[in-house]
């Protein structure tokens, strides 16, 4: 008991030591570790086949897999990496502008007005649970293209994180800047562009974020299930042809277009809220 | 002749006169009274301090004032014309700090006139004057709680209202900067020709800014009476020592003690309502609770603000 305590606590000092030893080595080349051990780990699951792992391919065949597209070999269908994650990213980004170009008008309508409260959001709230994939089939048949109708599930994805978050930092901004404003001599509509949309901005972004990120997952899955063209396509096109390597060049595709997604939005919400990011100068 | 009479009617912009204004918050047994038929007039240019005891409804009155709140019955007139909302005219300064946080220093303060179309020439000297020039690129997370106060006080100005409202402007903030910054708002109030309506617990604020001093009742508020303060101006820090000062400390002292006797007898819990619940008395300084004979060390540390001086 006290030799396992003593374990123990020796085994978390000689973590934190090394934590802390890490905190003295830069970021980037932390960063670089991290992704580093990520691979280590994924080699040592082939080299000794543990569960599965012994059908999958290893860092090594990765490597020259991923080169090989990445210089034009084609993927599925006789497209190009390139061309199916243009495909894909298009699709997300129109899918995702589309839902914040509708939800975040609505949303401030529904979060200043208690009319629009009432008769919209029922409704919204009814259909808000239902996966975005699960409209895949309808929406084959609603839609004249295929491709009409993966932006059309992108947008489903994307669009309900944005709203309900819009609605939700419109409801909390505080009732005494608006007060302030309106003795200031703001009219209703400057109450809203000037005080309502920018106090609600970081909610507003935080709902945008999360829906990029459901815009990925769910036009990945959208795309596995009607086909063309798309790095869904291409992954599940790959495991049908039981082309390991192909499936591992996708998902690295879409890890990478993700993460620069993320990135893209996070540098953009920053821009946008410079009130946010400013570190305070003088204590309070 | 009647030209003169035209000229001092618009020199005298700015009366305010609220008549039989009661404001009832709740209904059933939640209802609250938070003002009671009170009546006051405020002679244009006047600065008028209003002291009262915890939830007495001085914020209800200013917010009627403001056009913020409606009253439940009775009106408020500012040059004749009632009071139906908010307006440029009469501006507010708030008890928390209300600068909007997504804004600069600078935007902050050019708010006013930028919403009206007006012209935002005032905005740099009303910066420079206020001491203000080094922060206009801030945002006001940046600020110390003075510098904030400082702004929100320059926003108001740069609209150049006839009416000054402020709700305990100064009651989060230490007693030093609280005292800069009451003789800083009198400098800053002499150069304009407004009419000042200054809500507080304070006593010795409550005579240091005013030319009248209005003591409500407790719940629920109404007047009790209206103290003059005979002090000339312009007022500063040496005005806090004179003797006239001290008397009138004490006059008022006792009839707020009387107040918050009453309301410490009859306190019920504390109301939902944000103007009903005046915030802790931990933001105010503690001095030496005036140990006057009868009356509740506890109570009377609520409203001594900086102690016996």
């Amino acid at each position: 008991m006290t030799n396992y305590g003593q374990t123990r606590r020796r085994a978390s000092e000689t973590v934190d030591r090394l934590a802390r030893r890490l905190e003295t080595v830069s970021p980037r080349v932390r960063r670089g570790l991290s992704v580093l051990a990520l691979f280590g780990l994924w080699w040592a699951l082939v080299r000794f086949g543990v569960a599965g792992f012994a059908f999958f391919v290893s860092p090594a065949e990765t490597v020259v897999a991923v080169a090989s597209h990445l210089v034009g070999e084609p993927v599925a269908d006789g497209g190009t990496i390139y061309r199916h994650a243009a495909y894909t990213a298009g699709r997300v980004a129109v899918g995702v502008s589309l839902a914040v170009a509708v939800a975040v008008p609505m949303g401030l309508l529904i979060g200043t007005s208690r009319r629009w409260e009432r008769f919209v959001y029922p409704g919204l709230e009814f259909l808000r649970p239902i996966p975005p994939i699960a409209w895949v089939p309808l929406v084959l048949v609603i839609f004249p293209t295929v491709r009409m109708g993966v932006v059309f599930v992108v947008f489903l994805g994307a669009f309900f994180p944005t709203l309900v978050n819009t609605i939700r930092g419109v409801q909390a901004v505080d009732a005494e800047y608006r007060r302030a404003a309106e003795s200031l001599g703001a009219s209703n509509r400057q109450v809203l562009t000037r005080v309502m949309v920018p106090s609600a901005l970081p909610a507003i972004l935080t709902g945008v974020t999360i829906g990029v990120g459901l815009g990925w997952i769910t036009v990945i899955a959208a795309e596995m299930i009607t086909g063309e063209y798309g790095l869904g396509h291409v992954i599940f096109q790959a495991y049908r042809l039981v082309d390991v390597e192909s499936v591992v060049v996708g998902m690295i595709a879409i890890g990478a277009l993700g993460a620069a997604s993320t990135a893209l939005i996070s540098a953009a919400a920053d821009r946008a809220t410079p009130w946010l990011s400013e570190s305070p100068g003088v204590t309070r | 002749m009647s030209s003169h009479e035209e000229t001092s009617t618009t020199d005298s912009r700015g009366r305010v006169t609220v008549e039989g204004l009661s404001k009832t918050y709740g209904t059933g047994d939640g209802r609250v009274v938070a003002v009671d038929d009170l009546d006051l007039e405020i002679e244009p240019g006047e600065f008028v301090t209003v002291l009262g005891p915890s939830g007495c409804g001085k914020s209800t009155l200013l917010d009627c004032i403001a056009g913020h709140v409606e009253p439940t019955t009775g009106q408020v007139t500012v040059d004749g014309e009632p009071v139906s909302g908010p307006d440029p005219s009469r501006g507010v300064v708030f008890q928390e700090n209300r600068l909007f946080p997504w804004k600069t220093v600078r935007e902050n303060v050019a708010f006013g006139p930028t919403v009206r179309g007006r012209s935002t020439d005032r905005v740099e000297p009303l910066l420079e004057r206020m001491g203000l020039s080094g922060f206009a690129d801030s945002y006001p997370n940046e600020l110390s709680g003075g510098m904030a106060q400082r702004a929100e006080l320059a926003r108001l100005l740069a609209n150049e209202p006839a009416i000054m409202l402020m709700d305990e402007p100064f009651s989060g903030l230490d007693v030093m900067t609280k005292q800069r910054m009451q003789v800083e708002l009198l400098s800053a109030w002499r150069k304009t020709d407004a009419t000042a309506l200054f809500v507080t617990h304070d006593v010795e604020e409550a005579i240091l800014l005013g030319d009248r001093v209005v003591v409500m009742t407790a719940r629920p508020g109404t007047v009790k009476t209206v103290v003059d303060v005979p002090l000339d101006r312009p007022r500063d820090h040496g005005s806090r020592t004179s003797e006239a000062v001290t008397q009138l400390k004490e006059h008022l002292l006792a009839s707020i003690h009387d107040e918050a006797d009453v309301e410490f007898a009859t306190r019920e819990p504390p109301a939902s309502d944000r103007t009903m619940s005046e915030p802790s008395s931990d933001s105010e300084p503690r001095g030496d609770a005036v140990g006057r004979d009868g009356h509740e060390v506890g109570a009377a540390t609520q409203y001594t603000g900086e102690g016996d001086r």
